[in-house]
Order: C-alpha cells, then sequence, then structure tokens
C-alpha cells in the first residue's frame, strides 16, 4: 500500500501482536516489495468497509479479546494473498470474501464479539479497520 | 361422590379397588377413565375445591440449588391441581425426545413416541384442544412467508395448542360428582405408603386431614398422582423405615429432577427497518379452517436432523418485539449492517416488507430460550428434617444445571446467529458467551414444569418405574404425571401426562379384566 503512513503500519503491527511481527520479519529480503503488496491488500479490504465506524468498535472488541492472539487480523491479509494474488481487483475480492463468510456462516464458524455472533473473517475485518 | 374427609369420623376405613392420590391433570383423568367401569376407586385430594392457603402451604420446602420458585406459589393443592393455574400451552413431545442419543446422557423412554400416539389423541380431547395436528402449515403458518432463517434447515416454525384452558376440577368435577364407581375425598392428605412385609406391596396408605383425623385407605393398586415434586417425597417417606423410600434400592428418587431451562438469551437486531410481519413465536394467532376459530401459538425449533447432527437437545425460542426508540442490550455495539457491502440476502427484506407488527415498526427483537435440560442425577428433590401441619417431612429442592446445559444454550445462539446473518435477516447478539460455564444470565429460571424425580428409562438401572409407570419392586403402586419423564424435551408437559394418565388408567383396567 503506497499510499498507507508507517505509522499506521506499524500500529496495526503492535495492535496484533508478536506472531504477525513474525511473520513479518522472516524473510526480510523480500519484506520491502511483500510489505507492499500487503499494504495495498490492507487498504483493498478496508474499502469494503460500508460502515467504518462501526467496523472499528467491532474490532476494537476484538483486539482486546483472545481472539486477537488465536485469529489475528493480519492472518486475513495473508489470507486472501494467498488466495488472490497481490494485483486482485478491489472486486474480485468482495466476490472471495462474501463467499468466505457465508462458507463460515453455514458451517457455524463464527466467533462472538460482545456477544454478537459473527463469521471470523467477518470480525477479522472489523479488526483491521481497529487495528490501522 | 364427593366427600370430605374432616366430616368422616376418625379412623373410618376406607377401602377400593385403585386409589388415586392427587386429583390433578393426571389424577382426574384417571378417576374419569375409571368411571363407569365398575372398579371401586378412591380419589384423594389435599385440598378442597377452592384454594385455601393453610393446604397450600403443605407445599412448602427449601430450596438449596440454584434460585426457584417459591414451592408455594408454583403449584396449586386443590381440586385441579395445577391446571387452576395452567396456561394451557398442549404440544406432544417430540419422537427424539423418546430416543436415546449420542453425547446427551441419561436419555432413553421404554417405548417410541409413535406408542404413545393413541393416548395423546385422546388426551387432545381431555385437553380440550383441536385435531392432533401440529404442523404449523395446518395452522396457517406457511414457509414463504417466514423470514428465511426459520425455513430451515436448523430452524423451523412450530406451533403449540392452546387449550380454554381446561381447568381439571371445574370441567370433570360434575361428572366425578355424579359418579356411582368413583369416591373423591377432599381434605384428604395422603403422608405414608405403608409397604407388607417383604417390602414389595402397599397394604395402605396413611391418610390425614388438617383438623388431625386419621384413616387407612386400603386398595389393590395405588396410583401416586401428587405432582412432581410431591410424588417423589411420598414415595421417599413411604416404606418400613422412613426416608427409605418405597422402590428406591437404587437410591433414584428424587434425582433427575429437571425443568426446563429459560431465559432471556440475547437479541436479534432486524437489518432494515421493518415494514411487515408475519411470523410471531410467542404471540398468540388464532386459526380458523373449518368449525370454531382455534387459539395457538406459533414458535422456533430446531429440526430433528440438526439436533441430531450438532447433538443439541430440543428448545423452544420465542421472542419479544423492541419497537423504535425502545432501550434495548444492544450496546455497546449498536446495530451494524452488513460488514461487506452488498451481502446477498438483505435486499429480499427490502423488497417483500416483511417487517411489521400491527404497523408499528420495530427493530429488534429480544431472545426467550426455553431449553430442555441435560437429565442430571445431581439435581434432585430430598427430604427435609422439618415437617409440615400433618407430621410430613418437608422437601429440600436442589435444582441444579450442568455445564453442558450452558454448552447447548450458547450453541444454540451461535447457529441462530450464523443462520441469520448469512440470510442478511439481521444480527444476533447472545448473552450465553461469557466463557463461564456455570454462569447464566440473572434472569435464567427453571420454569414450572417439574419432572424426572421417579423417572422411566429403557434401563431399568436407571429407572424407578417400568414401561407401564408401575414402581420396580412393588407390585401395585404406581406413578402418574412428569416425574415419570427420562427426558424433558421442549413441550409444556400437560399433553403428555394427560395421554400417560389415559395409558395408565387403560393398563389398570386391564390388570383388573
Amino acid at each position: 500500500m503506497s499510499g498507507m503512513p508507517l505509522l499506521r503500519r506499524r500500529k496495526l503491527l503492535g495492535a496484533v501482536g508478536c506472531v504477525a511481527v513474525a511473520i513479518w520479519s522472516a524473510v526480510p529480503w523480500a519484506a520491502s516489495r511483500s510489505e507492499n503488496a500487503r499494504d495495498r491488500m490492507v487498504q483493498k479490504l478496508l474499502s469494503l468497509l460500508p460502515d467504518w465506524q462501526r467496523a472499528r468498535q467491532v474490532g476494537t472488541v476484538y483486539l482486546q479479546s483472545s481472539l486477537a492472539q488465536r485469529a489475528p487480523p493480519l492472518a486475513l491479509v495473508e489470507t486472501v494473498l494467498a488466495a488472490m494474488g497481490p494485483n486482485a481487483s478491489s472486486e474480485a475480492i468482495r466476490r472471495y470474501l462474501v463467499a468466505r463468510i457465508q462458507q463460515e456462516l453455514q458451517e457455524v464458524q463464527v466467533v462472538s464479539v460482545d456477544g454478537w455472533i459473527m463469521s471470523a473473517t467477518e470480525a477479522q475485518l472489523c479488526a483491521l479497520s481497529a487495528a490501522v | 361422590m364427593f366427600i370430605d374427609l374432616r366430616t368422616v369420623p376418625d379412623g373410618t376405613a376406607i377401602t377400593g379397588d385403585i386409589c388415586v392420590v392427587g386429583a390433578g391433570a393426571a389424577g382426574i383423568t384417571i378417576a374419569r377413565e375409571l368411571n363407569g367401569s365398575g372398579l371401586v376407586c378412591v380419589l384423594l385430594e389435599s385440598g378442597g375445591m377452592e384454594f385455601d392457603s393453610e393446604t397450600q402451604e403443605l407445599y412448602s420446602g427449601d430450596n438449596i440449588g440454584r434460585p426457584f420458585f417459591d414451592l408455594t406459589t408454583c403449584r396449586l393443592r386443590y381440586f385441579g391441581g395445577t391446571t387452576n393455574h395452567w396456561s394451557g400451552w398442549c404440544l406432544p413431545l417430540d419422537a427424539i425426545d423418546f430416543e436415546e442419543r449420542d453425547g446427551l446422557p441419561y436419555r432413553g423412554w421404554p417405548f417410541a413416541r409413535s406408542a404413545l400416539e393413541p393416548w395423546y389423541r385422546r388426551a387432545q380431547d381431555v385437553c380440550q384442544v383441536g385435531p392432533f395436528d401440529y404442523r404449523p402449515h395446518s395452522w396457517g403458518v406457511l414457509q414463504p412467508k417466514l423470514p428465511v432463517p426459520f425455513r430451515g434447515p436448523h430452524f423451523v416454525p412450530r406451533i403449540a395448542q392452546l387449550s380454554p384452558p381446561t381447568r381439571f376440577g371445574s370441567a370433570y368435577g360434575p361428572e366425578l360428582r355424579s359418579s356411582s364407581n368413583v369416591t373423591v375425598y377432599l381434605q384428604a392428605n395422603a403422608c405414608h405408603f405403608q409397604m407388607n412385609e417383604f417390602d414389595n406391596e402397599v397394604q395402605f396408605v396413611s391418610v390425614r386431614t388438617l383438623s388431625g383425623h386419621g384413616f387407612k385407605v386400603s386398595a389393590k393398586k395405588f396410583v401416586v398422582a401428587a405432582g412432581g415434586i410431591e410424588n417423589a417425597r411420598l414415595l421417599l417417606v413411604s416404606g418400613r423405615a422412613e426416608g427409605q423410600g418405597v422402590g428406591n434400592s437404587r437410591d433414584l428418587i428424587g434425582r433427575f429432577f429437571m425443568t426446563h431451562i429459560c431465559c432471556w438469551t440475547g437479541r436479534l437486531a432486524i437489518m432494515d427497518p421493518p415494514t411487515d410481519f408475519y411470523f410471531d413465536p410467542g404471540y398468540f394467532r388464532t386459526y380458523q379452517s373449518s368449525g370454531a376459530p382455534r387459539t395457538f401459538v406459533p414458535y422456533i425449533g430446531l429440526s430433528e436432523e440438526t439436533m441430531r447432527r450438532r447433538q443439541l437437545p430440543n428448545i423452544k425460542l420465542l421472542w419479544k418485539y423492541e419497537v423504535l426508540g425502545e432501550s434495548s442490550n444492544a450496546r455497546p455495539l449498536t446495530d451494524f449492517p452488513s460488514i461487506i457491502h452488498d451481502m446477498e440476502g438483505r435486499r429480499q427484506y427490502v423488497e417483500s416488507k416483511v417487517f411489521r407488527r400491527e404497523g408499528v415498526p420495530v427493530t429488534g427483537t429480544k431472545l426467550f430460550l426455553n431449553l430442555e435440560p441435560v437429565p442430571n442425577p445431581d439435581s434432585r428433590i430430598r427430604l427435609s428434617g422439618e415437617r409440615d401441619a400433618i407430621g410430613m417431612r418437608k422437601v429440600i429442592v436442589d435444582w441444579n444445571v450442568t455445564v453442558e446445559d450452558k454448552h447447548h444454550g450458547a450453541a444454540v445462539l451461535r447457529l441462530l446467529g450464523a443462520e441469520v446473518a448469512r440470510s442478511g435477516f439481521g444480527r444476533v447478539r447472545s448473552l450465553l458467551e461469557d466463557g463461564d460455564d456455570d454462569n447464566w444470565p440473572a434472569d435464567m429460571y427453571g420454569d414450572q414444569h417439574h419432572m424426572g424425580t421417579t423417572r422411566m428409562h429403557r434401563d431399568g438401572s436407571l429407572s424407578v418405574v417400568n414401561e407401564d409407570c408401575r414402581v420396580h419392586g412393588v407390585a401395585n403402586l404406581y406413578v402418574a404425571g412428569s416425574s415419570v419423564f427420562p427426558t424433558a424435551g421442549a413441550a409444556n408437559p400437560t399433553l403428555t401426562i394427560t395421554a400417560l394418565a389415559l395409558r395408565l388408567a387403560d393398563h389398570l383396567k386391564d390388570e383388573f379384566r
């Protein structure tokens, strides 16, 4: 994400914990290029949120819970990158996420954020918005 | 014939072929079935024809388990029993409720529901409800009009029929009053079954009045039909050694005490401003196909396949509407729309305009869960050292629920949350996701359906009575009422109590042939 300030990325890293830090720093020679890809993917993912403020509310609670350790929001970024590649369009990513969320709901792969029941991916997406 | 036992000379011997203890739904049903049979039936009722606080106080006892109703308020001790304040919900247990099931312990009736259906059909008339047809579409609850999450495969509409409600005392008292072979003794408190020297047959039941008279009622067969708690109490205080109990060699009497677990478990936030609503779980409705309109109430249940596949117990899910401006428990996360733009499913609710309750827009519903409990041997009725006004030991209620019950409740809400979100209908906030297995919402309670304390079961070693409701090891003692239920299902018990009473009456008549 070329336009994403470093500070915001650091904030994101800090929020999602050491697991994500380890992933990001494991391959230093490729870090710059992959960071750009991840930053772009983060931006695309966040652009899908229709209501940033409410997503952040959800995400803030998520990040304060044990869910953040078990399923950090950056893991979602990695998953989408792996599935769609770095150059996928926002629309393609939206379709992928909708299908993924529907699948999770179908299989009751849900989490509870302050009691609200939502798919794991939805919750991670909200957490991403709160982390940046 | 009705006789006030206080008018009978102290010590008068009373005899009959069959003595029934308790004139509630079960006892009155059995007595009616014996009316005209030629068998001499003695029906003992602790109270009179109306509420009396001194008699009612005989129910008093202690509670040492989870918070529970005051025992003097949740049942009624006069002719007609607790049907005198019955709300009238009628529905049979489901076939799955009778089965042994993987992952759910202590389950299994000794017969299938199909074996009980002939008596269920007859019980419909006794309870003054419609035909034995509980299919929602037969009551105008049509799938296409339902919100998607409740068209299956997990959550499905169910209905209960509503009795007027039948007050068994006033409805059926006159025919017993004119009976030539049934005698109803009022103010007759059964307080002890005297066994023979081999402990395998009841000789007589000791009866006392609050005025101090004492009697012995002898009969060839005895039926205890005094309610889910009192049945256990009477068996426990009986026998040659007080407290040892009759038919209690396995220490099962009083154990497995169950009620449905009830609480407001969360909230369903509806995605779009509602405009019309055709499905009102928990709200009384009337339906007329032919004849007089009949009242029923829809509710939400789990499909049998989902119960089986997910190893979940039965449920009844109801809701209460929240209208715009009403405070809700949705904070701190207020209602939120789709996480992703244009989640499929949302549009249909806007277009079909299916949300409005009597013209008032609603924003969501509070969810009321009525959960079938896991049969639990540590939830039990015991005897207290304290005695009541007729000298009978009082009860101690030790009602408990299990960790599995909490897991089941939470799992149901998660499943509902997934279904509601998947369809775009809305979002569910669960109050059962606190991570503490012992903690329930503060308003959780056990309802007034007292079950399980003299259970039947496929495995004789897990039961107090056999499939004929006869107490193991006692040749002439039977139990009627919900205390014989080995599982609770989600159904209100009166229809099943009545069906089992009809079945027992048929069995008793056969025994005398």
